[in-house]
C-alpha cells in the first residue's frame, strides 16, 4: 500500500547509508555567509548585513525547533549573532562559518535551557517529523489512509521525543538543518565516525518501535 | 479525519535584523589581524619564562643530565609545539573534536612519563638526596612554568570554544605542563623515574586539572552572561 510504502520511506531515511539531509548541503566551497564572515573577521563592518541575511532564517528555525518558543528563541539568535561579532578575530579566512554558528547557537540554546526555562530540548521530535513528512502536503486527504499516517506521524514524533538528547540532537543537524556529516560533527564536537554511529543507532531506534524491520518491507 | 498540520519556525521577525544589527555597531570586537596580534604576545610572553629557564646555565657542571637527554628532551619540545600548531591553529573557528582534546589532556602526560623511564633504561641517574630541597624546587618550577603558558593560553584562546571548553582547556593546560616538564627535564640533574615522575609529570597532570577547571570559565563564550 501507499501508506505502508511511505512508513517504511520514512523509517528507512534513518539508514546509515542514506544519512543524506532532507535540505539539501551547501555545495563544497565557501559560502556566500563564510566569506562575507572573512571580510567582516577582516574589520569589514558592512559584511555583517550578508552574514545575518544568510544565516538568520537558517539559525532562528534551529533555535525554535530547540527552545519552542519564539521570544526565546529571538533572544537566543540575538545573543548568537553578537557572539558571532564578538569572536570574529578567531574566523581564519577560508574556514566555514556554518558549522561554528550552529555550535554557538546551540550552546544558546542550551545554555538558555539549563537556566531552567525549558527541562529538556524538546520540539526535535516535531521538527524531525517535519523532516519525514509532517509538514508537507498531506497525500492521504481522507479516510483510513488518513487515520493511519496521523497515527503514523504521531507515533514517529512520540519516539523522536524519547530518543536519547544526543542521537536526536544529531538528527536534528543533519536530517532537517541540511548540515553535511562533517559540519554536524564540528557542531557537536565529535568524530564524523561518531556522528554516523548515533544516526545509524537512532535509525534503528525509529525502526524497532515502530515495527518496520528494515527498507524492503517489514511492515504488515 | 484531521490531517497534520505544517509546524514551521515560523516567519523571522524583520525588527529583529534591526535589533540584532544596532547591537552589533555599537560593540566594537578585535578584529583578525588585532587578535592575532594579542594571542602572539600572549604566547610569547607566557612560554618566553620557560625558555629562559631552559637558558639559565646549569653551575655545575657535574650536576648537568647528558647531553643525549637534553638531545631527546629538545625533539620531545618541538613534538609539544608541533602538537600545539595541530590541534589550535586550524583554519576552522571551532575546536578538534572531544575525542583529540581528551587523548592531548590524558596522553601528553602519559607521554611525559616516557621520559624518565626510557632514560632511566638508557642513562641511569640518581634521584635527590634525601632531605634535599631538589624535588620542591623542580615541582614548583614545572607548575609555575606551566601555569605561565597556561595562562598565556586561556588568554589567546579567551571565549573561543562553544562545544567543549572544559576538555579544550584541560588539553591547553595538559601540553603547557609537558612543556615545562620538558623543560625542567633539560636541567635537572636527577633522572630516577620516582623523582621524575612525581616533580615534573605530576605537575602536567594537575595543570590538566587546572585547565579543565579554568576552560570552562575563560574558553566559553557564554561563561560570565550565564545567570
Amino acid at each position: 500500500m501507499a501508506y505502508q510504502a511511505e512508513s517504511i520511506a520514512a523509517a528507512a531515511a534513518f539508514a546509515p547509508s542514506r544519512v543524506a539531509p532532507v535540505r539539501p548541503p551547501r555545495a563544497a566551497g565557501a559560502s556566500a555567509a563564510s566569506q562575507a564572515m572573512a571580510r567582516h573577521a577582516a574589520g569589514d563592518e558592512g559584511a555583517f548585513e550578508v552574514i545575518y541575511d544568510e544565516l538568520a532564517p537558517r539559525l532562528y528555525g534551529f533555535l525554535r525547533r530547540m527552545l519552542r518558543e519564539g521570544t526565546l528563541a529571538e533572544d537566543a539568535l540575538h545573543q548568537t549573532f553578537l557572539q558571532i561579532h564578538e569572536a570574529r578575530g578567531r574566523f581564519a579566512a577560508g574556514a566555514e562559518v556554518e558549522p561554528w554558528a550552529y555550535a554557538i547557537a546551540r550552546r544558546v540554546a542550551i545554555d538558555a535551557l539549563r537556566r531552567g526555562r525549558r527541562e529538556r530540548p524538546a520540539g526535535a521530535g516535531e521538527a524531525l517529523g517535519e523532516a519525514l513528512g509532517e509538514g508537507r502536503p498531506n497525500p492521504f486527504p481522507d479516510g483510513e489512509e488518513a487515520a493511519r499516517a496521523a497515527e503514523l506521524s504521531r507515533r514517529l514524533r512520540e519516539e523522536l521525543e524519547r530518543l536519547p538528547p544526543l542521537q536526536r540532537e544529531a538528527l536534528l543537524l543533519v536530517r532537517h538543518e541540511g548540515l553535511s556529516l562533517a559540519q554536524a560533527a564540528q557542531v557537536l564536537g565529535i568524530q564524523e565516525g561518531a556522528l554516523r554511529v548515533r544516526l545509524h543507532r537512532a535509525g534503528d531506534r525509529l525502526r524497532s518501535a515502530l515495527g518496520l524491520e528494515g527498507p524492503e518491507g517489514g511492515a504488515e | 479525519m484531521t490531517s497534520p498540520q505544517p509546524t514551521g519556525p515560523g516567519p523571522l521577525p524583520p525588527a529583529l535584523r534591526e535589533r540584532v544589527l544596532r547591537s552589533v555597531s555599537a560593540r566594537p570586537s578585535p578584529t583578525r589581524p588585532a587578535a592575532r596580534r594579542w594571542r602572539a604576545a600572549a604566547c610569547a610572553l607566557s612560554f618566553s619564562l620557560a625558555v629562559v629557564a631552559v637558558c639559565v646555565p646549569q653551575p655545575d657542571a657535574d650536576l648537568r643530565p647528558p647531553a643525549a637527554i637534553a638531545a631527546g628532551v629538545f625533539w620531545g619540545l618541538l613534538v609539544v609545539a608541533a602538537a600545539a600548531r595541530v590541534l589550535f591553529v586550524r583554519p576552522g573557528a571551532l575546536w578538534p573534536p572531544r575525542g583529540a582534546l581528551r587523548a592531548t589532556a590524558l596522553g601528553a602526560p602519559a607521554a611525559l612519563a616516557l621520559y624518565p623511564l626510557l632514560g632511566a633504561a638508557l642513562w641511569p641517574l640518581p634521584g635527590p638526596p634525601e632531605g634535599g630541597a631538589q624535588g620542591v624546587l623542580c615541582v614548583v618550577a614545572s607548575t609555575v612554568l606551566g601555569a605561565f603558558a597556561l595562562g598565556g593560553l586561556l588568554f589567546a584562546h579567551q571565549k573561543s570554544d562553544p562545544v567543549s571548553p572544559g576538555l579544550s582547556g584541560a588539553a591547553l593546560g595538559a601540553l603547557a605542563g609537558a612543556w615545562a616538564a620538558l623543560s625542567q627535564y633539560i636541567r635537572c640533574p636527577f633522572g630516577a623515574p620516582l623523582h621524575a615522575l612525581t616533580t615534573h609529570v605530576l605537575p602536567a597532570l594537575l595543570l590538566a586539572g587546572l585547565g579543565w577547571l579554568l576552560g570552562r570559565y575563560a574558553l566559553d563564550p557564554l561563561a560570565r552572561r550565564g545567570g
